[in-house]
């Protein structure tokens, strides 16, 4: 009895409270809602209808030769002629866009997903391709970085969160491209981010609300993730020690997108360790990349072949392994110039070329702090493009430091910090950096990460600069008095004395000797001078080069075979 | 000499795991990779400093600086000075940033690395016995023996002989400790206070002519265009 009275109870205030909310629809007609209900639909219609229209004049837009060509484009790729798409890929789609877009965006994606009616990996990809030409030629949004971003994320995501391998084959330059791309959106954003001057409060706003965009784990979770997926690690292990290899593959490193993938995330992330200043990390992603190998897989694209090269060296060079970074930037340097002939026509020409500059400015700067002897042809490329430098360099000095300071300046990565900064405590994260009006503060700021790094090295540098002149006095003698040398160089005998331990000590460096790992080496001394002191007498002995055999074999064998071949004509 | 690419025999498993997958990002081991420096503290021996272990512990401070342990920053490098002229210490330092080396203690671990860096040995030593510097350098142990052990291999490659004056000065020893040092070394203290030091390849001035090496696979193309005339 009281359960029911208890239900009418509780069924009453329901029918209350329904009632109440409502209140308001007394005052509507049946009529009203559906003429309503039709408006709205009507409404709908119509801005489907107005979207329609914008995106059909948005396809009247494009030019006919690129809608052709976007059409063209769709139909190869779906086919999955993977010959023409590369050949799309490196040279039409370039040549388009220096004819029709030099200065402007190519045609929005929404337009071309209605174009070629498709939403899937086609429109991914070319959204990756639309955003790295804006990237390139244009100053990109911070809306237009954050889609980019969201872009890649989706691009990795059918790659990487596939119940079996996506059959997906794209030409070896593209997918460098990618990996690269992705990298340097990267790096650019950090830049962006941490550059805090002349940002409006809405930016701010937006660099806020997204905390994960780009965001140096997500970077890097990706490049470990296509490393893991590839089975590369495996794969070039079993290539260089001997097993398996469809074995160590798997079902996804058999195929070419995860296997290339893998290996330019490898690439890829000798590149974003070195950009964080951990230069041992940079050089243990390439364990089982073997460097003298010329048939090796960073030959098939030439940006990544050089890029390879410069952060190694970079690295090298960091470490103090200055006799190893000398070798990797004249081999790279060696293969440059070789192959200028053939680049002209790749789009990346220019890219290589810059990065071949900056190398020789490396290479200037390693040849001073460990004198070393390269090729010829290189040698000759290095006077003529740093020649006054090394001069400036090798007399020591606050001169010679500036003139560290400079190249390094010029051919440095920009790095970049894992962090971001903290938007809402501006003014007091200010504080620490330096003095100066508020824009100076944050100009110090963003050139502070470039020059922490900077200063650790040139720090280092100032410590080995020797006396001017030592190397050169100590080449005249075989053997010399300490305080007679020590008048001829102007300084004290202590002094020399420091000098001598010190030059010593960095000739002893560590040296790669063959092997997997990039890291290990055995040390050795790496100097053309060899000194001893006994007491209060230097001895003094200058390596020499001996003669070169091979050269000599080289140059008789075609000279016999010229030989030979005259005399044949005339028999 | 040991580098990152070899396993210091004292690294266990766990170590050895954690920092060679993706799980060294993981700031949870930010006190594992710490408890881990404190026994590499308190054991000398040459294999002591695990540089790779102390490399992603500064990793983990450079992803987490809220959670940078100075005192820990410290042992790294105090660590790392001792394995000097190797690369270790400024690898490290690269992974800092400017607050961190601007604190007084760490500038006091870059004067002495410094000193040591430009061969000024006697100031080195004095620089040491400063309070705040022997209370940075206290927590690791054996540290005193294992500078003098590098100084004096310096000398080694170095010097043939010297007076026992330097190396006293260098070493900072007195004279008898000097006598059971020179004897550890096997070097002779002559009677004119001269010290002989032993020869090897580094302490002679020999004039060295490099000759190239030309692997024969390089010259296989030249060899097969031959055979075909």
């Amino acid at each position: 009895m009281y359960q029911d009275n208890y239900d009418e109870y509780a069924g009453d205030i329901d029918v209350d409270v329904v009632v109440e909310s409502y209140t308001g629809a007394d005052e509507y007609e049946d009529g009203d809602i559906t003429r309503e209900i039709q408006e709205i639909q009507l409404q709908h219609q119509l801005m489907q209808q107005k979207l329609q229209e914008q995106i059909h004049m948005g396809i009247e837009t494009i030019p006919d030769q690129i809608r052709d060509f976007l059409l063209f484009f769709h139909r190869t790729f779906t086919q999955g002629n993977s010959g023409k798409v590369a050949h799309i890929y490196e040279y039409q789609f370039n040549k388009l866009s220096e004819k029709y877009f030099p200065k402007q965006s190519w045609p929005d994606p929404r337009f071309v997903s209605a174009l070629v009616n498709d939403t899937g990996i086609f429109l991914i990809l070319y959204k990756e391709m639309y955003y790295r030409h804006i990237y390139s030629k244009l100053q990109p949004t911070p809306e237009e970085r954050v889609l980019s971003f969201e872009n890649y994320c989706e691009l990795f995501n059918y790659i990487l969160n596939s119940d079996k391998p996506v059959s997906l084959e794209l030409p070896n330059q593209w997918l460098w491209d990618i990996i690269d791309e992705f990298i340097y959106q990267f790096q650019t954003f950090c830049s962006y981010r941490n550059n805090l001057s002349r940002k409006s409060p809405q930016e701010i706003e937006l660099l806020k609300n997204s905390a994960n965009v780009w965001d140096t784990i997500s970077v890097l979770n990706v490049l470990y993730s296509l490393v893991a997926k590839s089975n590369i690690s495996q794969q070039l292990d079993v290539a260089m020690n001997g097993g398996d290899l469809v074995a160590a593959a798997g079902e996804y490193g058999s195929s070419q997108l995860y296997k290339m993938l893998g290996y330019f995330s490898l690439i890829g992330l000798l590149r974003v360790h070195c950009l964080l200043g951990d230069y041992t990390l940079a050089l243990q992603s390439l364990e089982n990349i073997d460097l003298g190998n010329h048939r090796a897989l960073y030959t098939r694209v030439p940006a990544c072949h050089v890029s390879l090269y410069y952060y190694v060296g970079f690295s090298y060079m960091m470490m103090r392994r200055y006799a190893d970074a000398t070798r990797v930037f004249a081999t790279i340097l060696n293969f440059v110039s070789r192959t200028r002939q053939y680049q002209t026509k790749s789009f990346h020409f220019d890219i290589i070329n810059k990065k071949a500059d900056q190398m020789y400015a490396l290479l200037a700067m390693c040849m001073a702090l460990s004198p070393s002897r390269v090729d010829e042809q290189i040698h000759t490329q290095l006077r003529e493009k740093y020649g006054d430098q090394q001069n400036r360099m090798q007399r020591g000095g606050e001169e010679a430091i500036t003139t560290f300071q400079e190249l390094f300046m010029y051919s440095c990565p920009r790095f970049i910090s894992p962090n971001i900064p903290n938007y809402d405590n501006l003014d007091s994260d200010d504080e620490s950096y330096g003095e100066g009006g508020a824009q100076d503060k944050n100009k110090g700021k963003k050139f502070e990460l470039q020059s922490f790094q900077m200063k650790i090295f040139i720090h280092e540098v100032s410590l080995q600069l020797l006396v001017p002149s030592l190397r050169s006095f100590l080449k005249l003698y075989t053997s010399m008095k300490m305080d007679k040398l020590a008048s001829f160089l102007e300084v004290t005998p202590t002094e020399l004395h420091n000098q001598l331990l010190v030059y010593k000590m960095r000739a002893n460096q560590l040296k790669y000797n063959g092997g997997s790992s990039l890291l290990a080496g055995e040390y050795s001394t790496s100097t053309d001078l060899g000194f001893a002191i006994d007491t209060d007498v230097v001895y003094i002995a200058e390596s020499k080069v001996g003669r070169k055999y091979a050269d000599w074999f080289i140059r008789n064998s075609t000279k016999l075979l010229e030989l030979v071949s005259t005399m044949e004509s005339k028999a | 000499m040991p580098n990152t690419t070899t396993r210091p025999s004292k690294r266990s498993d766990e170590i050895n795991n954690l920092i060679n997958s993706v799980n060294r990002y993981n700031p949870k081991n930010i006190p594992v990779l710490e408890e881990y420096l404190k026994d590499q503290c308190n054991s000398y021996s040459k294999d002591s400093n695990d540089l790779a272990a102390n490399l992603a512990l500064l990793k983990l401070y450079q992803f987490n600086p809220d959670q940078i342990n100075l005192d820990a920053v410290i042992n790294v490098l105090v660590k790392a000075l001792a394995s000097l002229p190797g690369n270790d210490f400024i690898l490290c330092l690269y992974l800092l940033n400017e607050q961190v080396i601007s604190d007084e203690s760490i500038v006091k671990i870059l004067e002495l690395k410094d000193l040591l860096e430009t061969a000024h040995y006697d100031t080195f030593w004095e620089v040491l016995s400063s309070d705040l510097a022997r209370d940075l350098t206290s927590g690791v142990k054996g540290f005193d023996d294992s500078i003098r052990s590098l100084i004096a291999n310096n000398i080694g490659i170095t010097h043939q002989s010297a007076t026992s004056e330097f190396l006293q000065l260098a070493l900072n020893l007195d004279e008898m400790d000097l006598q059971d040092f020179a004897e550890q070394q096997g070097w002779i203290i002559r009677s004119d206070n001269i010290v002989t030091l032993p020869l090897h390849k580094e302490n002679i001035a020999k004039s060295v002519v490099y000759s190239e090496q030309i692997p024969f696979v390089q010259l296989t193309k030249i060899i097969g265009a031959a055979s075909e005339l």
